[in-house]
């Protein structure tokens, strides 16, 4: 167990967590103008990327071990992985909903639940695409999101998440699905199915 | 390593669908929104709009290669080449994706445009080269220093911020070290401002430059404080070429360009008309002029398409996708005199209001026979109303309420004169 910490770095992903809310709560309303470029009303804010943050570290943790001997190891990692990982959500969803109670805002949940749902995808990527492309992968959603999440008359589209203010339900949802469809992945691929020679 | 080895193991290789399908579909509508047709610096300068995208994925994908550079200890085994022989190959195909990513874009900007002439322009293409090497060159320095699983998402997130944020900023110089400016880039009687060329390449060429001395030295001390002194070098004297720009890097374009034709009234037509709508334009123009004329509206001998129409011409402000519609109200937009530059600095101007009615008498002056219809933004049902009571006025008394109106325009002292004098009381001298 304490191997496990250590090789999955987990005080690493613990100051990642806290210096993300730490960043978020401090600049995170701070606005990106990409999206208000073509006047459309939307905001992106600096919350929506910083987020990021505690699933790459995650993954920068998972991906130091190998998937395919730790299938056959006596101790269920994968187990141990998968609830590092809700760990690391529920933590930080719980920090959002705290501090908003605390009256720091919206922003708060936003934060919680980004964090949340990254860490959701990056589960759920891990064992399908190996842990290098998923943490790519994981950091392209916002930026696709700031380029085609936002409708023409200044929501967000119902599939971008991030952009989502905090109380809403449609995102929570997409969030929640996303950690769950994680958690089944992880414990149930056992080895990459993509074998990448050059990306190994 | 063989070209042919390169191009099959780069991360590059494999990001490129993505990244032209993500230039194309996500960033599809905001590319070609706002191009002017047939204008092919627009569609180069609008294309800019997806730098910041391209950027990013560039730094990412040198980081990445840097990282399997760093991961396979290339540099641990006594390398017999120079590290920037064995890196440059590497990176090569990371720089062909961010210039076919943004052919990509230019690509659909130019068919919004509708042209291909004269899209392909030096400038823009020096600054996208020079942002796509430094964001790439930079992107390989975080892949060598940081684990790549970490570097990838650092270098692609950090770039979008560094390419994208500055034109958030107020301080106006910022943005045209990145290129900022150039996606609001230009209308058809604007060019490019060449400073902002030059800032952004001076910016990006010094930090290529800092970057390729610290990938050569490996990060040695003395090239790293170089490699920053020649940055912040770079960025002086970027800011010094940036100094004077404003938001957008735009000059009026030169008179010479226009094509001019004709007497009493020369039209002169900017060449991305072509040449048979120039004709049907100006044939048209000839006859708005000859029935405001023969209205007694007195109208310029010139009227040009230029930014800033000199004495004694006229702003022809019609598109360049212009058709026989569009002439009229571009003549009568060009006798309605022009907002003062006391009114632009925020200084009061009573006779703002007199627009809307000057502008429909204008209207009705050119198609006799038909009242004005209210056109949006230009005036309404009120003004149409308050043109027809001057219609009612005998031709010499009509004139002088347009003349007095026009007058008060020019200024932000005058008050407008609008309420027209009563039929009845010119009339009581007259034909009773």
């Amino acid at each position: 167990m304490i191997w496990w910490s250590k090789a999955r770095s987990v005080p690493a992903i613990a100051a990642a967590l806290a210096g993300t809310f730490a960043v978020g709560l401090l600049i995170g309303d701070g606005e990106l103008p990409v999206p208000a470029l073509r006047g459309q009303a939307g905001h992106f804010l600096v919350a929506h990327l910083v987020t990021l943050f505690p699933a790459v570290y995650l993954l920068h943790g998972l991906g130091r071990g190998d998937l395919r001997t730790e299938a056959v190891a006596g101790r269920f990692l994968r187990g141990l992985d998968t609830g590092l990982a809700l760990a690391v959500a529920a933590v930080g969803a719980l920090a959002g909903v705290l501090v908003c109670a605390a009256g720091q805002g919206d922003l708060a949940l936003v934060l919680g639940r980004n964090i949340a749902g990254y860490t959701g995808l990056a589960l759920l990527l891990h064992p399908l695409i190996g842990h290098r492309p998923a943490a790519a992968a994981v950091a392209v959603v916002p930026l696709l999101c700031s380029a085609a999440g936002w409708r023409r008359g200044g929501g967000p589209q119902p599939w971008a998440w991030p952009l989502h203010p905090g109380d809403s339900p449609q995102a929570l949802t997409l969030v929640a699905l996303t950690l769950l469809a994680g958690a089944a992945c992880a414990l149930l691929r056992r080895r990459p199915a993509v074998e990448l020679r050059v990306l190994a | 390593m063989l070209l042919r080895t390169v191009l099959r193991t780069s991360a590059a290789t494999r990001a490129l669908p993505f990244l032209v399908g993500f230039v194309l579909v996500a960033l599809g509508d905001d590319l070609t929104a706002w191009v002017t047709p047939a204008y092919g610096l627009s569609a180069a300068g609008h294309a800019t709009f997806a730098l910041p995208f391209v950027c990013a994925a560039c730094a990412a994908a040198g980081a990445w290669e840097a990282g399997r550079l760093h991961r396979g200890r290339v540099f641990d085994h006594s390398p017999v080449r120079s590290p920037l022989t064995i890196t440059a190959p590497v990176l090569l195909p990371v720089a062909v994706m961010g210039a076919l990513g943004m052919a990509a874009a230019l690509g659909s900007t130019a068919l919004a445009g509708g042209t291909a002439s004269g899209v392909p322009q030096p400038g823009v293409l020096a600054v996208w080269a020079g942002l796509l090497v430094a964001n790439t060159l930079v992107g390989s320095i975080v892949g060598r220093v940081l684990a790549s699983v970490l570097a990838v998402p650092l270098a692609l997130i950090s770039s979008f911020v560094l390419n994208a944020y500055p034109a958030s900023f107020d301080e106006f110089w910022l943005r045209h070290l990145v290129g900022g400016g150039l996606s609001d880039c230009c209308s058809v009687d604007q060019v490019l401002d060449e400073r902002a060329v030059l800032s952004a390449l001076a910016f990006s060429g010094a930090v290529s430059a800092a970057a390729v001395l610290v990938i050569r030295r490996r990060g040695a001390p003395i090239a790293l404080a170089t490699g920053l002194a020649v940055t912040a070098g770079g960025i002086g004297l970027a800011a010094h070429l940036a100094q004077d720009l404003g938001p957008t890097p735009v000059l009026a374009r030169p008179a010479s360009a226009l094509v001019c034709d004709g007497e009493r009234p020369r039209i002169c037509l900017w060449p991305e008309l072509g040449g048979a709508r120039s004709g049907a334009v100006r044939e048209e123009a000839r006859r708005v002029v000859t029935t405001l004329a023969s209205g007694g509206v007195p109208v310029p001998g010139v009227l040009t398409m230029a930014a800033q129409p000199g004495p004694g011409e006229a702003k022809f402000g019609i598109p360049t996708t212009a058709r026989a519609a569009d002439v009229m109200p571009g003549v009568v937009g060009g006798l309605v005199p022009r907002v003062p530059a006391c009114a632009l600095h925020g200084d009061s101007y009573p006779a703002g209001v007199a627009a809307g009615p000057v502008t429909a008498w204008l209207t009705a002056k050119a198609a006799p026979g038909s009242a004005p219809h209210p056109a949006g933004g230009r005036f309404g049902e009120a003004d149409v109303a308050l043109a027809e009571q001057v219609l009612r006025l005998p031709p010499e008394a009509q004139l002088d309420w347009y003349q007095r109106n026009a007058e008060a325009m020019r200024r932000c002292d005058a008050p407008p004169a609008l309420t027209p004098p009563a039929p009845a009381a010119l009339a009581d001298g007259g034909d009773r």
